[in-house]
């Protein structure tokens, strides 16, 4: 096995520490800048779909100023994004460079996109079941917890598989502030030294985590949909 | 004694806004609902019917006028105040609504949560409801299991969770086949009569409401053309509307046709005549057509026949080929016509000397 590794990985191989600190560094980015945009985007996305018109709580104005700022920030490129946060995340969390300086710039760079995709899942919830929840008397934030987050969750469950391989893209990018992980280590060794064996173990890597969360999002969806 | 009257609508307008036109929806709609009726509105899509009955429960707000439920205007009501008197108001629809990630026995628990029930007296009052609506072996079951009049089973008695006094059905047998509206009209006529619920009912079937209603509003582009008890709008129809809702049901205008195409069937010899009768009034089934034949010598060739029990009375009539001599014809006419049967003459073949 470890002759195999060295015949196909020659330059990963004697950096294996180093590999795993990035894997780890991945993880970091990933888990904490998710689970925290998780969070912001279900309440963005909630309060997009009761505010806007027709909606339970219709309030136009908290829908379009919402509504554009998520534009906004969407037609922003992520490499230039994290440059133009770089004196905000200082300020905040007192660095721009390493896995803590990226977690900011990963959050402001996938909520909006995370928010549009959970709006859509909340979307879904047909109208119909809404209307029955009216009539029974549900005041509008029991409908959210009763309807929407419940019958929304196969829905909600798909726009997070999508999003989290997309945020998976995204560590990728933020190496370039010193952020660390997967991509930081595929673009130092790989692309810049040329160590193209480097390149591939990463992109193995990857593939094999996103089947990983695909199939964990598949089950979520198979397991909450009762069709 | 009378029933109280429970929903009243008075002068009830509804407009809806598009960027520069107005649609008006509903136009001064006056309707007087008495506890325990089976109130039936009819018309087709579009007229208005659905927002309608969203306005009696505060779905919709109008525009103009009052909804009084037990004699408080629901336009005045707070928030909260509205969602306590949705408690008493269940409501049923096309298409079932259910909650498709929770279980029958989800469904029916739902509208009971926050009620300040406990959890086992929730579980009771669900059996229960269950066991009303015939569905207790499927409290595990998912909405996607079951059949369309399964569904609304469930539906009803998540409807039914809070012991409503009203019970608003949206078009609740629409998407069944015949067999299946009518096991649940049969159903909501035995919830009327058990648990002394009042059925606000949105059709566009008139055999939905010929089957259970006591009472029935014809509306149409917002307006509510005649109201009233279903026999005597029935039996006596004003407008042409409701006349056309009714002959969806009745066969009787079929002789019309045979009429027109000169068929053999409607064919006379001399001496006979076609004739039309209708029942008018409330009458106690008598065998009109054996007495008219034994008192006045006459051979009734019975063509076609619409006869149907409505609001138990009968209602509908026959088409028939009398024969007989002259004078005893025209003398059973007149003894029909005395009976308060309605006689049309449709062909007549005597020769008036």
């Amino acid at each position: 096995m470890d002759a195999f590794f060295t015949k196909f990985f020659p330059n990963v191989v004697p950096r294996m520490p180093e590999f795993y600190a990035c894997v780890i560094q991945t993880f970091q980015m990933l888990f904490i800048s998710g689970g925290i945009s998780f969070v912001l985007s279900l309440l963005i996305g909630i309060t997009l779909v009761v505010t806007k018109r027709g909606g339970i709580l219709q309030n136009l104005i908290i829908f379009n100023i919402l509504d554009k700022i998520i534009n906004a920030f969407r037609s922003i490129p992520f490499v230039i994004l994290v440059a133009a946060l770089i004196p905000v995340t200082r300020a905040l969390v007192g660095t721009a460079v390493g896995t803590i300086g990226t977690i900011f710039p990963l959050i402001v760079g996938i909520t909006p996109f995370f928010s549009r995709q959970l709006e859509s899942a909340f979307s879904e919830v047909s109208p119909g079941l809404v209307e029955s929840a009216v009539t029974m008397g549900m005041g509008p934030f029991e409908i959210i917890f009763r309807v929407y987050l419940r019958e929304g969750i196969s829905s909600v469950a798909r726009a997070t598989t999508i999003t989290v391989v997309n945020l998976m893209g995204l560590t990728a990018i933020v190496g370039i502030v010193g952020g660390g992980g997967l991509g930081d280590f595929a673009i130092r060794y790989g692309y810049q030294r040329n160590m193209l064996d480097a390149t591939y173990a990463v992109v193995i890597l990857l593939m094999i985590f996103i089947s990983i969360i695909e199939l964990l999002g598949s089950i979520i969806v198979e397991q909450t949909t009762h069709e | 004694m009378p029933e109280a009257i429970l929903i009243q609508l008075e002068d009830v307008e509804k407009e809806f806004q598009t960027n520069e036109t107005t649609n008006q929806v509903l136009k001064k709609i006056n309707l007087e609902i008495t506890q325990k009726d089976i109130f039936g509105i009819i018309g087709y899509s579009g007229a208005g019917k659905s927002t309608l009955v969203r306005c009696i429960n505060g779905i919709e707000e109008i525009t103009a006028g009052k909804v009084l439920v037990k004699g408080k205007d629901i336009s005045a009501l707070s928030k909260p105040e509205l969602r306590t008197l949705r408690k008493k108001m269940g409501m049923i629809f096309q298409l079932f609504n259910l909650m498709p990630s929770r279980t029958v026995f989800g469904n029916v628990e739902l509208p009971l949560k926050n009620s300040g029930l406990s959890k086992a007296e929730r579980e009771a009052r669900v059996r229960e409801l269950l066991v009303l609506v015939g569905l207790s072996d499927k409290e595990k079951e998912y909405p996607a299991q079951l059949s369309g009049g399964q569904k609304q089973r469930v539906a009803i008695a998540r409807a039914l969770a809070n012991n409503p006094e009203v019970l608003l059905c949206d078009e609740a047998t629409s998407a069944l086949d015949p067999q299946t509206t009518k096991a649940i009209l049969k159903l909501l006529r035995e919830l009327n009569q058990k648990l002394g619920i009042t059925i606000v009912l949105i059709t566009h079937e008139m055999s939905v409401v010929k089957e259970i209603c006591h009472k029935v509003a014809i509306i149409d582009k917002g307006v509510i053309l005649e109201q009233g008890d279903v026999f005597s709008v029935f039996s006596n129809p004003q407008k042409a509307l409701t006349k056309s809702f009714i002959e969806t049901t009745s066969n009787l205008k079929k002789v019309d046709e045979l009429l027109r195409e000169n068929s053999e069937i409607v064919a006379l010899e001399p001496g006979q005549i076609l004739i039309k009768i209708q029942y008018q009034d409330k009458h106690v089934s008598e065998a009109l057509i054996s007495a008219i034949s034994k008192k006045f010598g006459i051979d009734a060739n019975i063509i076609s026949g619409d006869i149907e029990i409505i609001d138990e009375y009968p209602l509908g009539g026959l088409v028939a080929i009398l024969d007989g001599e002259q004078e005893q014809l025209t003398e059973a006419i007149t003894f029909l016509e005395s009976k308060q049967i309605k006689v049309e003459v449709l062909k007549d073949g005597r020769v008036f000397h």
